[in-house]
């Protein structure tokens, strides 16, 4: 686009330039015109002033020598010694002599002899007539010109009357004038014309120059005039010139006027010049055009010229740039194989400069390399080659190695005459090396298919068997054929085809290796496992290497029976344990339900007492059995992680409080130390940290003796965004554990053996819970202790930030102790749905206690019958019942519709979460767990009550 | 872009050059070499060294006019009426002497012309040693005119004249002379002997406080002309205080459009019977430019002047000569 305007512009300045060069032509013309015409008129004006000048000089000098010759008569006649002859003869010839050489200037000559006068005239017809005068000798009154020669010594004297008019325009006929030119004679004010003929008009001259030429004549000074004039009835335009002279010594004021028309001198070079410059502004336009057009197209064909040129240019370029990538360098060479030219990549090439590269071609005992070129050169000749390519290595001069390629083009002329060659020579050490290396790289992988132990097969894309690899081929001769042209899938068993196929094709899709275990029926009775694995060789073969694992999958079988195995008899133990569990706490319930009602009743001291041991027994067999059954839910992986919100702080506080009275108790100082955010809401599985921190504070009092610190440390740390670590520290100064003994303390069932342990008493499953349970909550129990001095016993969970503020303060109420008679203040229709009779016995005691009438029933289906026949607000209701059980039962409540809206109250002596979630699926609305304990189950109906009671406002 | 910009200059400078009218300017190569003048002049002045060598011997001569009178040769010059008797022709040696009628004693006057006859040596001997003289002579108080070489003293001299009213007489005298030495007299005269123009040196001769003679020297213009300037490039024109042309080449004269010289000579024209000297006076000349010319070296004492009319020389450049009031005129011609 650039140089498109670039073009236009140039066309266009060359169009101006052209117009300009016309007119300035035309103006060259026009001032040529001018200068020739100036000339011309110039060189006539000149000429006309010579043809004057010349005309009035010798008029005026033909009338000096007439008086010479007139005085010279009177002279004659002065002579003393004349007699009558020569008087009459001579003296006649004399003047004759004088008429003839002045024609028609003399018209008479008078002599006066004193005594007689006579005269002389001639005729028209050129008679000389001499005879005696009658009358007086005219005088300058009479004549206007008179010349007398004045009296001689002898009184003689001549008078000649003149007619200078007439000899004037005689004699200026030998003077040529253009045509149309006009001659006069001015005498004073008078003009005369002195053009030939006799009737010839006279020039009129214009009075303006008339006035001026005879002032310029009166002064007598020559003039030359532009007049405009008169002839006939001719008129026109003419330079006129007056030169002023003395009509002898009879006139003065005289001047002779020559005029040529203006016309008459431009005109003909006005035509032909007018017609050459025509023809000449014709041509050059002529020539303009042609220049335009010729360099329009001069300046397309530049412009293609140049596009092409920068083309070359830029290929040349690249050539070179490509020709210094890649190390190389162009050399020519003539028939006798001397370098002609190279370019200047040589020394970067060779290292040799570019002097000694020719110098080494230019001589016979050159470098080896030259010799070995020409050798090649002349091998390549002897063979009818046209060119030839060699590779070798080169030794540089500052000794390193390159490996160069050499690519020559042998040139031969027309008639086939060996006339040189042109050649590039290229380093190419870099690709030789990595050839190489790809070589090497190549047998090493050659050398490693063949050393694999595995079968190789190659496929196509499509899996059709191009080459197969065995170390052993015992594989491939038990086949019995070559499987090259088979398909891989036709040699897969039906079964695994589909298997095969798919990984085959991801392996090719996602280029990624691919594995496939395939078990292959060889010969009868006889299955081998292989281990294939797919993946792509290049972009148009797969590969796949099959390892045999016959043996491995055999061992494998072998093993997963055996941890079957395990894993039934550990299934089988935590079921054995959990059944236990639940068949001891059965009896146990009813055991310490009795307990707490004979607690209630009065007794005496002693009674108390006994009271007091067996119920602190029964407590104690609780724990170990409810720290077996955590223990062993832990084992089983039946544990679960139930997280609320609740305040760390508060959480902790709660606990050591428990060991408050202990403490006292024991005189150890029990102190808490809370970190900064510990008061933050969390949420968390705060039963489970509670009861670690339980263990731990109680291991702590236990083991610290009287007059001892334990110190209960607990810090938050920001993990990252809501994730926080909790932190919490136990340190005591009490007993110490030895450092050999702190890695077991976490083994269940341990206890450090020591002289003094035996009055610490425990199951030793503490430590074990809470290390699980820690680890549970992504965190870990540390125990580090000095023997003797004390331990410190910490542990850390993750815990995340709550989101929602607690909302129920209930547990800010005071705890109420005696619930006797409550009845009447949370009045209750009551069902208890019981099949065990001691657990019956047990729940009876309880309401009687707490002052509630209700109904009973023995299994699901009376359960049933009392809620349609009867209306109840709650339902405690034994889970596990004959018949329909309790969740069975309360399903079909539920389904009852507006009937069955009865709270119900599950009882259970299962303590897993799995149990309490299953109540709660079937409907139930609350969950206690056996033994049931008077408080709680006072305190879950008034709960209902107030229930009941806000949704009867509803 | 810049190549036709170029060369359109010089077409421009070819149409400026073409449509300018010719600016003339004086050439300082084509003004008179002062020098010429003082050649001229040195050549001239030796001239008045041997006039007062005349002089001194003229006055030795009369201061001893008594001695001398013993040895004089009384036959020397036999007299004709006031004329002597001897022509140009013969002896060569003798000047023509005339005692005029007017002399107020001619026996006086006789015995002058004796005791002078010593003279003619002195005379012949100058005239030998400067072939520029055209004659050497004395005219005396006493009338006594001695003019050498010899001329045609009978037909050209009217003896009723008095010499004292003569320019070459009254120029020299106490009057016009108070310095009583030699004197270069502005106007030329016609040569009567037919040698054209004429210029004189004179001298008064004293005896004793009086004024009794003046010698003279005459030189013709043609001689110093042909002297002194036909070898000098150019073309050169002598003229007089009033204009009036002394000397000059015919083509030069012609150039300056006058009337026709008689055979193209100037000489000749002015030998001719009805020469006017005014009709050959710059003043009168048939060229206007011409009588400009004349008024701007003339009377304005201008060194030059530029013709412009296309039938006029190109350029006029003059000098004024220091002991006469001439003017040395380098016509420059046009070249074709």
């Amino acid at each position: 686009m650039k140089s498109m305007v670039g073009y236009r512009r140039d066309f266009w300045l060359m169009i101006a330039i052209g117009s300009v060069l016309v007119v300035l032509v035309i103006l060259l013309g026009v001032s040529f015109f001018k200068a020739i015409s100036d000339s011309e008129t110039k060189s006539k004006r000149e000429f006309l002033m010579k043809q004057t000048e010349l005309a009035a000089t010798e008029i005026e000098i033909e009338l000096d020598r007439f008086e010479v010759n007139a005085k010279s008569l009177i002279e004659f006649l002065g002579d003393e010694d004349l007699d009558e002859d020569d008087y009459r003869e001579e003296f006649t010839n004399a003047v004759r002599r004088v008429f003839n050489n002045y024609p028609r200037l003399i018209d008479t000559v008078w002599v006066n002899f004193q005594d007689s006068i006579i005269y002389f005239t001639q005729t028209d017809r050129n008679d000389f007539i001499r005879s005696r005068a009658i009358g007086n000798i005219p005088s300058k009154r009479d004549h206007d010109f008179i010349f007398s020669t004045g009296r001689n010594t002898m009184g003689f004297e001549l008078t000649f009357t003149l007619s200078p008019v007439r000899f004037t325009k005689d004699f200026v006929t030998h003077y040529y004038l253009n045509e149309g030119g006009s001659k006069l004679l001015m005498l004073g004010d008078k003009l005369e014309n002195l053009d030939p003929g006799q009737d010839v008009n006279m020039l009129e001259i214009d009075d303006a120059s008339l006035k001026k030429i005879q002032a310029d004549v009166e002064i007598g000074v020559i003039g030359i005039y532009e007049i405009d004039w008169v002839k006939g009835s001719n008129s026109g335009s003419g330079i006129l010139v007056q030169y002023p002279f003395n009509l002898g010594e009879f006139y003065d004021n005289t001047a002779l006027l020559f005029m040529v028309e203006s016309d008459s001198i431009t005109g003909g070079i006005y035509s032909t010049y007018l017609f050459l410059f025509s023809g000449f502004v014709f041509l050059l336009i002529g020539t303009v055009i042609f220049f335009t057009l010729s360099l329009q197209t001069n300046l397309e064909s530049q412009k293609l010229l140049k596009e092409s040129a920068e083309e070359i240019s830029e290929l040349f370029d690249q050539q070179n740039l490509l020709l210094k990538e890649l190390r190389g360098f162009v050399f020519f060479h003539n028939a006798k194989g001397q370098i002609t030219q190279v370019s200047d990549e040589v020394e970067k090439v060779l290292g040799h400069p570019k002097s000694e590269f020719l110098d080494a071609f230019r001589n016979e005992d050159g470098h080896l390399g030259a010799i070995n070129i020409k050798s090649l050169v002349n091998s390549a000749l002897s063979q009818n080659q046209s060119f030839f390519d060699v590779e070798y290595d080169f030794h540089k001069p500052d000794g390193t190695k390159v490996h160069l390629r050499i690519f020559e083009k042998l040139v031969f002329d027309e008639e086939g005459v060996f006339n040189g060659g042109l050649g590039i020579c290229t380093d190419i050490t870099s690709q030789y090396r990595s050839n190489q290396e790809l070589i090497e790289s190549g047998k090493r992988l050659q050398n490693l298919i063949d050393n694999i132990p595995d079968i190789i097969f190659i496929y196509n894309n499509e899996g059709k068997v191009l080459d197969s690899h065995s170390k052993d081929q015992k594989f491939l001769k038990s086949v019995e054929r070559s499987l090259i042209g088979d398909s891989l899938f036709d040699l897969v068993p039906k079964k695994q085809r589909e298997q095969t196929q798919f990984a085959f094709k991801l392996a090719r899709k996602t280029e990624q290796i691919q594995t496939v275990d395939l078990k292959i029926n060889l010969r009868e009775h006889e299955n081998q496992y292989f281990e294939v694995r797919f993946f792509p060789l290049d972009t148009k073969r797969m590969m796949s290497i099959s390892k045999d694992i016959t043996s491995q999958r055999i061992w494998e079988k072998g093993l997963v029976d055996a941890m079957n195995a395990a894993d039934l008899a550990s299934r089988a133990k935590s079921e054995f344990l959990a059944n236990m569990s639940h068949e001891i706490r059965t009896p146990m319930n009813g055991l310490l339900g009795i307990i707490d009602l004979l607690d209630q009743t009065s007794l005496d001291e002693e009674q108390l007492q006994y009271l007091d041991i067996i119920k602190n027994s029964g407590n104690s067999l609780l724990s170990i059995i409810k720290d077996i059954l955590d223990y062993s839910k832990i084992e089983a992986g039946k544990i679960e992680i139930n997280s609320i919100v609740f305040s760390p702080a508060e959480e902790l506080e709660k606990q050591v409080q428990i060991f408050y009275g202990l403490a006292q108790k024991k005189d150890v100082i029990l102190t808490t130390v809370l970190g900064s955010g510990t008061k933050d809401l969390m949420e968390g599985d705060v039963e489970k940290i509670n009861q670690v921190i339980l263990n731990l504070v109680g291991n702590a009092m236990k083991f610290t003796s009287k007059g001892g610190t334990v110190t209960v440390q607990m810090e938050i740390e920001n993990i990252s965004g809501d994730l926080n670590y909790l932190r919490c520290s136990v340190t005591d100064n009490g007993i110490g554990i030895p450092q050999e003994e702190i890695a077991k303390l976490t083994d269940p069932f341990y206890q450090v053996e020591s002289s003094s342990s035996r009055s610490y008493q425990g199951t030793g499953l503490g430590l074990a819970i809470a290390k699980k349970i820690v680890e549970l909550m992504g965190g870990e129990l540390t125990i580090s202790s000095e023997f003797g001095i004390g331990a410190v016993f910490a542990f850390s969970v993750i815990l995340k930030k709550a989101k929602f503020v607690k909302e129920n303060p209930l547990s800010e109420l005071p705890k109420r102790t005696n619930w006797n008679g409550m009845a009447k203040e949370y009045p209750a229709r009551i069902l208890l749905a019981e099949d065990n009779d001691l657990n019956l016995q047990l729940m009876t005691l309880m309401l009687d206690q707490l002052g509630y009438d209700f109904a009973i029933a023995k299994n699901g289906f009376e359960v049933l019958d009392l809620v349609k026949s009867e209306e109840f607000d709650m339902i405690l209701m034994d889970v596990q019942m004959p018949l329909l059980n309790g969740l069975e039962a309360s399903k079909k409540i539920r389904a009852l519709g507006e009937r069955g809206e009865i709270f119900i109250i599950g009882l259970s002596a299962n303590v897993f979460d799995e149990d309490q979630r299953k109540a709660t699926d079937a409907g139930m609305d609350d969950y206690l767990t056996k033994p049931i304990r008077l408080v709680l189950l006072a305190e879950k109906i008034k709960e209902y009550f107030l229930k009941k009671e806000s949704k009867k406002v509803q | 872009m810049q190549a036709p910009k170029i060369w359109l200059f010089p077409l421009l400078i070819f149409f400026i050059s073409c449509g300018a009218s010719e600016t003339k300017e004086v050439k300082k190569s084509n003004k008179i070499d002062r020098s010429i003048i003082l050649e001229m002049e040195s050549e001239l002045s030796k001239l008045n060294e041997e006039i007062i060598y005349l002089k001194d011997h003229f006055e030795f001569l009369l201061a001893n006019r008594d001695s001398l009178m013993k040895f004089v040769d009384v036959e020397k010059y036999s007299f004709d009426g006031p004329f002597s008797a001897n022509t140009p022709k013969n002896p060569k040696k003798l000047s023509s002497v005339v005692i005029l009628n007017t002399t107020p004693d001619y026996d006086l006057a006789m015995k002058n012309v004796l005791v002078t006859n010593g003279l003619d040596s002195l005379f012949d001997q100058t005239s030998e040693k400067y072939p520029i003289i055209a004659q050497v002579y004395f005219n005396a108080i006493d009338q006594v005119s001695r003019v050498f070489p010899a001329y045609d003293a009978k037909a050209l001299l009217d003896p009723n004249l008095d010499l004292t009213t003569f320019n070459f007489f009254y120029q020299a005298d106490f009057n016009h002379n108070p310095k009583k030495g030699p004197v270069w007299i502005p106007e030329v005269y016609i040569d009567p002997a037919g040698r054209g123009w004429i210029l004189s040196l004179v001298h008064p001769v004293l005896e004793g406080d009086e004024l009794y003679a003046v010698l003279g020297i005459d030189i013709t213009v043609e001689e110093i002309i042909r002297r002194y300037l036909e070898s000098k490039e150019g073309e050169y024109l002598i003229v007089n205080s009033k204009g009036d042309i002394v000397g000059g080449k015919a083509a030069e004269i012609e150039a300056l459009s006058f009337p026709p010289l008689l055979n193209h000579v100037y000489i000749e024209t002015i030998l001719a019977d009805n020469f006017r000297i005014s009709d050959f006076n710059l003043f009168n000349s048939k060229n206007r430019e011409v009588r400009e010319m004349a008024l701007s070296i003339i009377l304005k004492k201008q060194d030059h002047f530029l013709f412009e009319d296309e039938f006029s020389p190109e350029a006029a450049y003059a000098i004024p000569f220091s002991f006469l009031d001439w003017y040395l005129i380098k016509i420059e011609t046009k070249t074709p």
